[in-house]
């Protein structure tokens, strides 16, 4: 069964193969496709097996210079036998531009075969017309190009593109001495050209067409500005070996020389910016992908030596384009600039390898000194977002050394003194707790009580001795007093009379005469010296007093009927007040 | 009968509190074991359950700050070392530790120079509490008193004189202690507080609107003058004032 199958597949393809061989081809040929105004082009129809009523194309915009010539070949090959059939015209162009060859048909065993149309660049006249010159360059305008090649043509800012430019060159040409007429400056760029330490020839294709090529240059950029940026085009002076129709003795090709000045033409790269959605304060403008840490060499030291801290970044991306953060460290700790290293390898894919800062810390005093934890962030193009890393907190212990502030203790004496050091000291254990919101006694109301208090009693003491005081006179004075106070009541009316002689007296001696009617309590109208004196005899001690009271009453009397001056008069009415005032004293 | 009652109920309260205490002094030592052991989070855990009975003592507030520092938060350290100083201002143990904590802060403040007069004074209000100097007061007040009823009621000129000149003299102490009692009191009635977030600005006006002024880092201690709605007005130790936000400022009690 399985020899059956295989017997028919060969049968199958030698089937195939036969007509395979008979198969027709009917096609344009141009000498050229590119041509000045003045030059004459050759146009060549051919086809592989006879055919009859050949239709040639109108040829619209040329003039038929000459032709059709027909020609006919018929080879034999190692026994297989070729056949072509050619229809030749010869064209000039009446016109600059893009001109087409238009189809042209034959009839070939019966049915119908139509060529493809064909265009051409007409343009400007050439000074030498299909000279060996014109054409060696139409030859080497054909078969040279230079291309630019771009990893990325809408990156984001910062985000590494390369350009690649290679040179494409056909096989039937050959290239020597290559140079660089205009360097591309990349303005708006970060540039880094990768080195190509020797050119090597490739296998490519270009547009379909088999071609060699080299590598020229590459170079990594990263765009600095958003928006539309160009690239200036790289220009390069190529020497070119362009082979001619004529054939030296030995039958080989000869070439032709020519220098050749090709360019890229400019092309524009699109930069988008970062997004602003979610962009971290802390952006410092990292775009890439990297990995971030905060070393310290040592964590526990004494004062008298010093720590370094190192801020890493390492990955791909920008590396030297953003600023690394800073150390944030505690202002006690006295914090050297930082020592920059860069560990950076560009290659195609951008940069790569690390950064690091290396900041000098030295601790002037004893404790414990927290490292904050740094954040550092980053846009990453591919994942399209930021990132945000950040280092762990760390504590350096600084475990000896003199405690802030403190002044120092001098050593004033040679001898080794004892001094402790001063040192973070131990908790309390002892304490006596007191509750928290307790109400302050200044300015509450019992404090004030207590404070006005003392002075209030001190003001009662005082006034209370005083009027002690008062009442510890003695007997005499206050007896006085009395009389004196009976003395001014009787006698008021006396003195209210005073100045007016018959009055006075008259009330004077009224007032004696009631005072004694009420100290000695007698009814009597009989107011007779004598009867007074015996009255007052019997209760008084002192004689002088009575004496005193008899001779206010004659002085009285003796007043009445004498002349008396206002002087005598107030002389009269104290001695009457005395008098009582004696008097009342005994009695 | 009325000043009975208040003092039952005086001794009723004192008893409870007492209870409390003898509650609150077992926490104490559980928790000085526990930052004995090492176990610093335990320890800050017992003492905050002091606290949070409405006790205190500056003791209370030294190991806790101990604790924090050892544990290396910054903030809360200095929160209460600062507790602690206002509670025993002239603690030499107080003073030294919480300089360590100080050290731990990111902002380095200096501060405004003070007269040699005005530190003396300074070191005369530590010495006592206002309670002390109060009641300071209040006993010179009554023994000058005292002295001069004496005065009154001696006959004999020498001792007159003694106690006159005496109770004049302790009359013008006393007054002396109510003028620093009450300095003492206006000194606490300053309010304190210690920045409790990484970082934060300072605003001339109490808006966003207003110009940054400075930034402040954590564990920096700032007197609080003034406030309006969410913003306080803080002044540091150098005399430079701002407006900050509420949030990020733990007064003092």
């Amino acid at each position: 069964m399985q020899k059956l199958l295989l017997l028919f597949g060969v049968i199958s393809v030698c089937l195939l193969s036969k007509p395979a061989q008979a198969q027709v081809s009917f096609e344009t040929k141009l000498s050229k496709n590119r041509m000045g105004l003045n030059e004459r082009l050759r146009v060549s129809f051919v086809m592989n097996q006879n055919g009859d009523n050949f239709t040639p194309p109108s040829f619209a915009g040329f003039t038929v210079v000459g032709g059709p010539n027909q020609s006919v070949s018929n080879s034999w090959v190692n026994g297989v036998k070729s056949f072509s059939k050619t229809y030749t015209y010869f064209l000039t162009p009446n016109q600059k531009g893009k001109l087409t060859i238009g189809q042209a048909t034959i009839e070939i065993d019966g049915e119908i075969f139509k060529t493809s149309p064909q265009s051409i660049e007409v343009t400007q006249a050439v000074n030498n017309p299909n000279s060996p010159q014109a054409r060696a360059n139409a030859i080497a305008d054909e078969n040279l190009h230079l291309v630019t090649e771009i990893s990325k043509s809408n990156p984001y800012i910062n985000e590494a593109i390369t350009v690649i430019y290679k040179l494409y060159f056909s096989s039937e040409i050959s290239v020597s001495n290559v140079n660089e007429v205009e360097m591309p400056k990349y303005g708006d760029f970060w540039s880094h050209l990768i080195p190509i330490p020797k050119l090597e020839i490739k296998r490519g294709e270009y547009k379909g067409q088999p071609y060699n090529y080299v590598v020229w240059r590459k170079t990594v950029l990263y765009p600095q500005k958003k928006g539309k940026l160009i690239l200036e085009p790289l220009t390069l002076n190529v020497s070119v070996d362009v082979p001619t129709n004529r054939r030296d003795f030995f039958g080989n090709r000869v070439y032709q020389k020519t220098p050749k000045v090709i360019t890229t033409g400019q092309r524009s790269i699109r930069v988008k910016d970062l997004p602003v959605e979610g962009k971290p304060d802390d952006f410092s403008g990292a775009v890439g992908d990297f990995d971030f840490n905060v070393t310290f060499n040592k964590k526990a030291l004494t004062s008298s030596e010093s720590f370094q801290a190192t801020i890493k970044v390492t990955g791909r991306g920008n590396l030297n384009l953003f600023s690394l953060p800073d150390l944030k460290a505690p202002s006690s700790l006295e914090v050297y600039e930082p020592e920059h290293n860069e560990k950076i390898n560009t290659n195609l894919l951008g940069m790569q390898g690390s950064v690091s800062d290396t900041y000098t810390v030295v601790p002037q005093f004893q404790g414990k000194y927290p490292i904050p934890s740094i954040p550092f962030s980053f846009f990453d193009p591919v994942k399209e977002k930021y990132v945000t890393l950040r280092s762990e907190e760390t504590m350096v212990d600084v475990y000896e050394g003199p405690v802030a502030a403190t002044p120092q203790q001098k050593k004033q004496d040679q001898r080794q003194l004892i001094v402790a050091d001063p040192y973070f000291e131990f908790i309390k254990l002892n304490t006596s707790l007191t509750p928290k919101a307790a109400t302050t006694f200044y300015r509450s109301s019992l404090f004030w009580t207590l404070w006005i208090s003392p002075v209030i009693l001190y003001i009662l003491f005082a006034w209370g001795v005083r009027r002690k005081e008062n009442t510890r006179v003695d007997p005499q004075r206050v007896k006085q007093a009395r009389a004196n106070r009976l003395a001014r009541k009787y006698l008021s009316s006396a003195r209210n009379s005073l100045g007016d002689k018959t009055a006075f007296y008259n009330a004077l001696e009224r007032a004696l005469h009631n005072y004694l009617r009420a100290k000695l309590t007698i009814e009597t109208q009989d107011f007779s010296k004598d009867k007074i004196v015996q009255l007052l005899q019997a209760r008084v001690e002192y004689q002088e007093v009575i004496a005193t009271f008899i001779a206010v009453l004659s002085q009285c009397e003796a007043a009445r009927y004498a002349p008396s001056s206002e002087v005598s008069m107030q002389a009269d009415f104290d001695q009457a007040v005395q008098a009582i005032t004696a008097l009342d004293r005994e009695l | 009968m009325k000043k009975i009652l208040t003092c039952i109920l005086l001794s009723l309260f004192w008893s409870l509190l007492l209870v409390a205490q003898d509650d609150a002094t077992q926490l104490f030592s559980n928790g000085n074991a526990a930052y004995n052991g090492g176990n610093y989070a335990l320890a800050i855990e017992k003492y905050e359950a002091i606290l949070e009975q409405n006790l205190h003592s500056p003791a209370v507030y030294f190991n806790l700050a101990n604790a924090h520092y050892r544990l290396g938060n910054v903030a809360q350290s200095v929160y209460y070392f600062e507790q602690a100083k206002r509670l025993a201002p002239e603690d030499q143990a107080i003073e030294n530790n919480s300089r360590f904590a100080l050290n731990m802060t990111r902002d380095a403040i200096e501060e405004l120079p003070t007269t040699q007069l005005a530190q003396f004074q300074e070191r005369l209000l530590g010495i006592f509490s206002l309670e002390s100097w109060s009641i300071i007061t209040l006993c010179m007040l009554w023994l000058a008193i005292i002295l001069l009823v004496l005065y009154r009621l001696n006959s004999l000129m020498l001792y007159k004189r003694i106690f006159f000149s005496s109770a004049i003299l302790i009359l013008l102490c006393s007054l002396t202690a109510l003028f620093y009692t009450q300095q003492k009191y206006e000194q606490l009635q300053v309010v304190k507080g210690v920045v409790y977030v990484e970082e934060i600005a300072v605003w001339g006006e109490p808006n966003q609107r207003a110009d940054e002024l400075f930034l402040l880092h954590e564990g920096t201690t700032v007197e609080v003058i003034d406030d309006l709605n969410n913003w306080l007005k803080i002044k540091i130790a150098n005399g430079s004032e701002g407006w900050i936000q509420k949030e990020s400022l733990r007064l003092l009690d």
